[in-house]
């Protein structure tokens, strides 16, 4: 009885997390396609309304702050690849981290970095959005 | 009759707006009992009660760490923290989900001497639990 009852547990943990990472890996290819593209139609879907958007140099930004500075070419990005995408995953929200190689134009000044990036997506009526991201610099 | 209605609804408004306010108390008092018990207690009692299972937490060098591995480091950190202060700067709620982020200032005197300013901004996914919100994810980063 108890072994059914781990065997049921199981079963349809492995089925709701492996839905959820599929659409969510989908949702982060999106994201960085997105921004490579300057998609904003893509954007505003993708990224939550109130998310809070923290760029490796301690620039803490809203979407609108964002989407700002695709238009005006403030940031460029030529480059991102994310590594191996790990995922910590909760009923709330899903937290994904991966080491990230960027390269693009910030003020007319190139960048080429490697950043541990965060970010947390939730599920907001069957669809994935970003509430959160923070980067950092690797050395 | 419509008075009453309208009496109603702002009674209504009144108690959610209220209701939301009481949840950014407890997410701002979840941050700063956080905060005390990594940088002033070093108590890995008040931690455990308070970070989800699930935990990821990123130092603003690169490192990060699970739940286990932070507690550990907290208990074993023989850092002292003077000058500490933490200043909340946003609270977001969405559903059982917030993101909050603080600014935390302080210098770190190391065991060999050695001291750092610290200057982070730090971002933190809250999940709400049993009614009781726990982290769930950390990343700080340097601000100059």
């Amino acid at each position: 009885m108890k072994f059914f009852l781990v065997w049921i547990l199981v079963l349809v943990s492995s089925l709701v997390i492996g839905q959820d990472t599929v659409g969510l890996k989908k949702a982060t290819v999106a994201l960085n396609e997105a921004l490579l593209k300057k998609d904003a139609a893509a954007l505003q879907l993708l990224m939550h309304d109130n998310l809070s958007y923290g760029h490796s140099n301690g620039w803490i930004q809203t979407k609108q702050d964002v989407m700002a500075d695709f238009v005006s070419g403030k940031i460029e990005y030529k480059k991102i690849e994310a590594g191996e995408e790990s995922f910590t995953i909760a009923k709330q929200a899903v937290a994904v981290r991966s080491i990230t190689k960027v390269e693009g134009v910030v003020n007319s000044t190139t960048f080429s970095l490697s950043l541990q990036v965060l970010q947390v997506w939730k599920k907001i009526k069957k669809q994935w959005v970003l509430i959160a991201r923070q980067s950092v610099k690797l050395n | 009759m419509k008075k009453n209605f309208l009496l109603y609804g702002l009674l209504l408004v009144g108690l959610m707006s209220f209701a939301q306010t009481a949840a950014e108390k407890q997410i701002s008092d979840a941050v700063l009992a956080v905060h005390k018990a990594i940088f002033v207690n070093k108590d890995s009692l008040t931690l455990e009660a308070i970070i989800a299972t699930e935990l990821s937490y990123g130092h603003s060098g690169g490192k990060v760490e699970d739940r286990t591995e932070m507690i550990n480091n907290v208990a074993k950190n023989r850092s002292v923290y003077t000058n500490l202060d933490a200043k909340i700067l946003s609270v977001n709620i969405q559903g059982k989900t917030a993101v909050s982020r603080y600014l935390l200032t302080g210098i770190e005197t190391k065991m060999d001497g050695t001291s750092t300013n610290l200057k982070l901004n730090i971002l933190q996914v809250w999940i709400k639990e049993k009614k009781v919100w726990k982290l769930l994810a950390r990343q700080a980063v340097k601000i100059s």
